[in-house]
């Protein structure tokens, strides 16, 4: 016969599948007694407080979950990432090593590894253990998410963007972190349209996610025609324009082409006054907020 | 007939092992009207675990009319334990309501594998009418022309080949009355009003969940005409694509087929459905002929407000100014209003606590429970506005974008 624990867990499992955390955290409050020795029960609470972002509150959790089982790799992993959250970097590698010490060969928790190492500025050894994730299994999201969050914190955005692609193609065309990396490698090109393209895409995919529309938002700004006569700057840096106007104003001069080198300086000199004076202008007036 | 009959009937005498010749002579008995010795011989299959899953249903509901209902629900376990779906329920309800006219009361619908378990089917809930919910003049119209009207004047809408019934979804934040007005619409059209809820279709087993929603949609069909109600329908049908496990595909699927009568008739039913999150109901429900109507139900305006606060005030409502207090909880869902004035009564228990007496309620106390008291339709006008600016593909959100737009701007 079910209990009502077996129906609440059920259901807080279910709610967390459709990433309903708090619904999933009401459902298990209401459990308790003797069921609240099942480390399931605790794996699916710190879940749901982790996916709440209460991550102090997910850490307590983890640790009751660990007192009824020591050996749950499931709440061993949440554990890393709540201790790793809230900075406690030390505590989230003892973690995930216990849970590494049980399943040794677990992609997921090496590649959690690996990007605690990345984080504690371990990016050689981190690439070491993504590396023998992708030995184990090289077709694993997990393996494949951790490739391009290396590749990105090594500053290499063509590997990010490369393993961001093999994302789309792969497992999800709609992967909101594959079309950020794509959008942020576009943005460093200087091709903010293809940029806002991918940023909309990443948006889109959760609306709820305010750090992602903001950058849908500020991709949609770039590509608007105020910001069309600043693309240059935007594309090869101020230095390099700078340095490529004067270069050219020399070279006019050097000539004797005295109209033209009136002409460019004359267009230089008020593109640079556009690109002081409408860029914050024009931000403010296009991201206006309603509420 | 009779001497085909008599042949296989000796031919089974003859040999009692042969389990297909006994299948094709209670099939034939029972074309024959010969219900009772049909059953017999679907009995002695049954037992030898020699009757094909596809016959289990049909002579489940045989033995019902032939009044044999141990020998039914012995059936209907062998189905269940088959994984039989087609025509269950039909099967389940047929001997509840044999078992009802005998007087007996039991529950056959079950939650798990386990046969003893207790699982009460969906049952009829009290309705209420449009008058029981404050102000949303606008959402009650838009419900009377697309639901209601089709109900009340059918011959209308025959006479230009539009069939009533259809999928509508009422989506808005969380505690504008979504629950309330679906009810209402139900007793409008004076039709029973058929709550399915998530966890009576959940079940942590294999299957069972889609089973459970078919039943339900299957009580409903045999309740016809009637309102359908699912509630929370973007935890039922959760986008597939955003799905992290596959656990809740299966129940989206069965759900398409349900809204598309798939080997059943949805004659006369109306399915409504409410949900916070418009934007993570699969799309695929979303399509004509499901649930293609999407009625905005925005929070309560202000003469709303003031009808709620005088609900939730009570015999406390004569020493407020509740006009004032209207004007001031722009956004306020119908719950922040009801947290509102049960943070003002806890004020006035704490003065009575302290300097004794019983100190009236009044708006000063309601007032300062406004401070700082900010409406919980916020987060959720703030993630829809994003959703209409990024998403609005054919007009979906226009509601809410005019419903944003007419609101005043907040700092």
């Amino acid at each position: 016969m079910r209990t009502n624990a077996e129906t609440a867990v059920a259901l807080a499992s279910h709610y967390l599948d459709v990433d309903q955390p708090q619904r999933a955290l009401d459902v298990l409050d209401g459990i308790d007694g003797p069921d609240l020795d099942d480390a399931y029960l605790w794996a699916l609470r710190t879940q749901a407080l982790v996916d709440l972002k209460q991550f102090a509150q997910a850490a307590a959790t983890a640790r009751n979950g660990l007192s009824v089982d020591a050996e749950s790799i499931t709440v061993l992993d949440l554990l890393a990432i709540a201790e790793a959250e809230l900075g406690e970097l030390e505590a989230a590698e003892t973690a995930i090593l216990q849970a590494l010490e049980l399943e040794p060969e677990h992609p997921v928790l090496l590649c959690r590894y690996a990007l605690l190492l990345a984080r504690g500025g371990e990016l050689g050894k981190a690439t070491r253990v993504c590396a023998e994730a992708e030995r184990i299994d090289p077709d694993d999201e997990a393996v494949i998410r951790c490739r391009i969050a290396l590749a990105y914190v090594r500053g290499d955005n063509k590997a990010a963007a490369r393993e961001s692609r093999r994302l789309l193609a792969e497992l999800d065309p709609d992967d909101p972190v594959g079309h950020t990396m794509l959008g942020v490698q576009a943005a460093s090109r200087g091709s903010f349209r293809s940029a806002s393209r991918h940023f909309d895409t990443a948006a889109r995919y959760d609306l709820g996610d305010e750090q992602a529309v903001d950058l849908a938002r500020r991709g949609r700004i770039h590509t608007h025609p105020l910001f069309w006569p600043i693309l240059p700057f935007e594309r090869f840096g101020p230095a390099a324009s700078w340095l490529g106007a004067v270069a050219i104003m020399g070279l006019l001069a050097a000539t004797g082409q005295d109209l033209l080198f009136a002409i460019f300086a004359g267009t230089y000199v008020l593109l640079c006054i556009y690109s002081w004076v409408v860029p914050p202008l024009a931000r403010r007036w296009l991201s206006r907020e309603r509420w | 007939m009779s001497d085909k009959l008599d042949g296989l009937r000796t031919a089974v005498e003859v040999s009692p092992e042969n389990h297909a010749l006994r299948l094709v002579l209670a099939e034939a008995l029972e074309q024959a009207g010969e219900a009772q010795e049909a059953l017999d011989h679907f009995e002695v299959l049954l037992g030898d675990d020699k009757l094909p899953p596809e016959s289990l249903v049909a002579a489940g509901l045989l033995a019902v009319d032939d009044r044999r209902i141990d020998l039914a629900r012995r059936f209907l376990d062998a189905a269940e334990r088959a994984g039989v779906s087609e025509h269950l329920g039909e099967l389940r309800i047929a001997i509840d309501r044999a078992l009802e006219e005998e007087g007996s009361v039991l529950f056959l619908r079950q939650g798990g594998p386990d046969e003893n378990e207790p699982w009460s089917p969906v049952r009829a809930e009290e309705t209420i009418s449009f008058t029981d919910v404050g102000g949303l003049a606008d959402v009650k119209k838009a419900i009377h022309r697309t639901i209601i009207l089709p109900f009340q004047r059918p011959e209308l809408y025959e006479k230009y080949g539009r069939r009533a019934g259809g999928g509508i979804l009422l989506y808005g934040p969380p505690g504008v009355g979504k629950t309330m007005l679906a009810r209402a619409t139900a007793g409008e059209c004076g039709l029973p009003f058929l709550n399915v809820r998530i966890e009576e279709i959940l079940d942590p087993y294999f299957g069972i969940s889609e089973r459970n929603l078919h039943e339900a949609f299957e009580h409903a069909r045999l309740t016809a005409p009637c309102v359908v109600f699912l509630d929370e329908l973007d935890a039922i049908a959760y986008t597939r694509r955003k799905q992290q496990g596959n656990v809740g595909r299966p129940l989206v699927d069965q759900l398409l087929q349900e809204l598309d009568s798939i080997g059943s008739d949805n004659t006369g039913l109306l399915v409504l459905a409410a949900t916070n999150a418009p934007w993570d109901v699969d799309e695929g429900l979303k399509r004509p002929g499901r649930f293609d109507r999407m009625v905005f139900v925005p929070p309560p305006d202000e003469p709303a407000r003031e009808r709620i606060l005088e609900i939730h005030l009570g015999a406390n409502s004569s020493g407020v100014d509740r006009e004032l207090l209207a004007r001031k909880t722009a956004l306020f869902s119908g719950a922040d209003l009801r947290a509102l004035v049960e943070r003002a009564i806890d004020a006035v228990i704490d003065e009575a606590l302290d300097a004794g007496g019983e100190p009236p309620l009044t708006t000063a106390h309601l007032e300062r429970a406004l401070a700082g008291f900010q409406p919980s339709t916020l987060e959720w006008l703030q993630t829809a506005r994003n959703y209409v600016e990024f998403a609005n593909h054919g007009g979906r959100y226009d509601d809410v974008a005019a419903y944003i737009r007419s609101q005043p701007r907040r700092r």
